[in-house]
């Protein structure tokens, strides 16, 4: 009778024949297939992972959870990789945290402010919203689809607690005077590193910078689980607090299968409850469930040692753009990087001038019918969003660029699945449209 | 909670300090030895079936060596049937399953920054301080700091080195009580005293560092619960009190 290892063995291999009659070998035709703005890049090991875990069984968090985490942590350079099943969970752990008790006076509290953007992604605002603060909505600039370091400035007041910033499509914004008003005014700093795994600024890991950061491993993200985010700190306080609220917002912290891992389950007190109440039902926090499956994290653990040639796939993929719009600057704001930076480049933003003579919405349509996928810069401008009339808020500045954003702005992909091919028939699209509007000759 | 790791981490180094107490450092990756100083590991014998998930049975230890080294120090005494197979099984070579970093038992986190401290700490409940010390040492802190070490005998002094290292920071106040036999001389920077560790030089420390004093207690539970309600009796404040208690 085959063993359990033997066995193992036979089903990684079918996996891998699998893989190789239903996903290896894809052609591009252009015209007929679709040109994505992203999506999973993956080969065989990453299904094989899954199933390796699938194999275990074990539907919790485990041995590829660890794995995964300790890789993450290590490639980002932190101290703690705490993962959950998505980016907006990560987020809203991250701001969460900053609530904790934990935390003492330092805690962010009910109608405190928090600055951040309108043009961006619902999730980087909605725990600000959700946790009874109040956002201060600063203006971005077009290019870098950052906010600018002086809006920060001017709109820091005395109930100012926090800054909560996305790195927009990869684009780390400008940390250094960021940090020097961060430190000057003691505020909190939450890095959105969602569409931004891997870029650096002056040769640091975004993420490394803050006090708190996020990603996403959502499939349009640099690499995926699926469903799934992490939040990095170094600080263990605020980790602490993550997994709690993460974890139903529980005292205890076994891992599933565990007991007792602290050594006092039955002999403490907490709160009012009796002496020796079980610590496993203690809670310290208002707390959600946010966990991922060791299955999850086995597809991250393969996605991992592909990031550094997805990165560098996402820079050359951007370098393609670039070399196809350069010519293009009287028709369209191109896009650049902070200064200092080196951006994992989630996408390639562009924005229609307003004399370009067509409207976005007229380009990002034709391109869509001939099968070139676009994307608006998430939400355009969350104050115009239904879900977001009638919230406590505090505006800043004008936010004339922000509206711009949302009236002209898209992006094509950079995503590790595009290459030479689809981005020049992009571009003869892209091209054919100009043509047709009188624009290029 | 910082991640967890499980390691697999091979006996370098064994000592028996004196009759039912050893002194283990492990080998262990230097990237995975995350903890801060107080924290705890579990140490389990058998092995862990990573595919099954479920860990096998231990117990745990403080973490006597300081964060970031690619070997990680426990301290145990022979107490019960576990201890007992870690005496007859832990030998050089020998791995074991490791899992850590837990407990909250951390100076960095409970007390401000810089505050005074005093340290009680019973026998082997010397351990949860020693990375605290030894990093103190390392950045040269001039917080103060009033340390009361209790033992038996004298030739139950665990961690000498560091302790005599401890002597040197600039605020640092050493006493060392030896309970059933002539106290030694010979701790530089260190004075010695015989018995039990005294409430009174405790309560003196408390009052002497002022009123933002920390108290960090660690040892057997009886003699925790004498100094704690010792304490409290003469007006300390018990949000200032940490313990760091094993049944």
């Amino acid at each position: 009778m085959a063993t359990e290892k033997q066995l193992r063995e036979e089903i990684s291999q079918k996996v891998k024949e699998y893989y190789n009659v239903k996903f290896a070998n894809q052609k591009f035709t252009p015209g007929e297939t679709p040109v994505r703005y992203a999506g999973r890049v993956f080969d065989e090991k990453e299904i094989q992972s899954l199933v390796d875990s699938s194999l275990d069984f074990w539907l919790t968090s485990g041995r590829y959870t660890d794995e995964f985490e300790n890789v993450l942590a290590e490639f980002v350079g932190v101290d703690n990789a705490i993962l959950t099943n998505s980016g907006s969970s990560a987020n809203l752990l991250a701001f969460s945290s900053l609530t904790s008790h934990l935390l003492g006076d330092k805690r962010l509290k009910p109608g405190d402010e928090v600055i951040s953007v309108a043009a961006g992604f619902p999730t980087t605002v909605n725990p600000i919203i959700q946790y009874q603060m109040v956002p201060v909505f600063v203006d971005i600039e077009l290019g870098t689809y950052n906010v600018l370091v002086e809006e920060i400035r001017k709109a820091i007041g005395p109930k100012t607690r926090a800054i909560f910033l996305a790195h927009t499509l990869g684009n780390p914004y400008d940390l250094e005077p960021i940090m020097d008003l961060v430190k000057q005014h003691d505020l909190w700093l939450i890095e959105d590193c969602c569409d931004a795994l891997g870029s650096t600024y002056k040769g640091k890991m975004v993420g490394t910078f803050g006090h708190v950061s996020t990603c996403s491993f959502y499939p349009a993200h640099h690499i995926t689980i699926g469903e799934g985010g992490a939040v990095f700190t170094n600080d263990e306080r605020i980790a602490r607090a993550v997994t709690s609220i993460r974890d139903w917002g529980r005292d205890c912290y076994c891992q599933g299968g565990e007991n007792n891992t602290c050594g006092t389950r039955f002999t403490s007190t907490y709160g009012e409850l009796p002496k020796g109440y079980d610590h496993k039902y203690v809670y310290s926090h208002i707390g959600y469930n946010l966990k991922v499956t060791d299955m999850q994290a086995a597809i991250g653990v393969e996605q991992m040692k592909k990031l550094p040639g997805f990165i560098a796939e996402r820079k050359k993929n951007f370098q393609l753009w670039e070399e196809g719009f350069k010519d293009l600057e009287s028709v369209f704001i191109l896009p650049k990087a902070t200064p200092g930076s080196d951006p994992s480049w989630f996408a390639y933003p562009v924005t229609v001038k307003m004399d370009a003579g067509f409207s976005r919405t007229e380009l990002t349509d034709y391109l869509s019918r001939n099968l070139v996928e676009t994307r608006n810069l998430f939400a355009g401008n969350l104050l115009k969003q239904p879900a977001y009339f009638g919230i406590k808020k505090r505006i800043a500045s004008s936010l004339e660029n922000t509206d711009r954003c949302m009236n002209d702005t898209f992006f094509l992909g950079t995503y590790p699945g595009l290459d030479e091919a689809k981005i020049k028939y992009s571009l003869q699209v892209l091209r054919q449209f100009l043509l047709g509007k009188g624009t290029l000759i | 909670m910082a991640i967890i790791q499980r390691i697999k981490a091979e006996v370098i180094a064994l000592d028996k300090v004196f009759s039912g107490v050893y002194k283990v450092v492990f080998r262990v990756p230097s990237r995975q030895n995350r903890f801060t100083p107080g924290q705890f590991a579990h140490l389990a014998l058998d092995e862990f079936d990573q595919t099954l998930g479920f860990w096998p049975e231990s117990r745990v230890f403080s973490i006597s060596s300081e964060p970031k080294l690619d070997t990680l120090t426990l301290v145990y005494s022979v107490k019960g049937n576990f201890t007992r197979r870690m005496e007859a099984e832990l030998a050089v070579g020998r791995s074991v399953w490791l899992k850590f970093p837990y407990g909250d038992f951390s100076i960095e986190y409970l007390a401000p920054a810089q505050s005074p401290l005093v340290i009680v700490a019973g026998g082997t409940g010397i351990s949860p301080f020693i990375p605290f010390l030894s990093s103190a040492v390392r950045q040269n802190d001039s917080r103060k700091i009033h340390f009361h070490h209790g033992l038996k005998k004298n030739g139950m002094l665990i961690f000498e080195p560091e302790l005599r290292l401890s002597s040197k920071l600039p605020g640092f106040q050493g006493v060392l009580y030896v309970e059933d036999e002539t106290p030694r001389q010979d701790l530089d920077g260190w004075q010695t005293e015989a018995g039990r560790i005294s409430t009174v030089a405790v309560r003196k420390s408390c009052r002497d560092l002022g009123v933002d004093t920390c108290v960090f207690l660690s040892g057997p539970p009886a003699m925790i619960d004498f100094f704690k309600n010792d304490l409290l009796d003469v007006g300390f404040s018990s949000d200032k009190i940490f313990i760091d208690s094993w049944e």
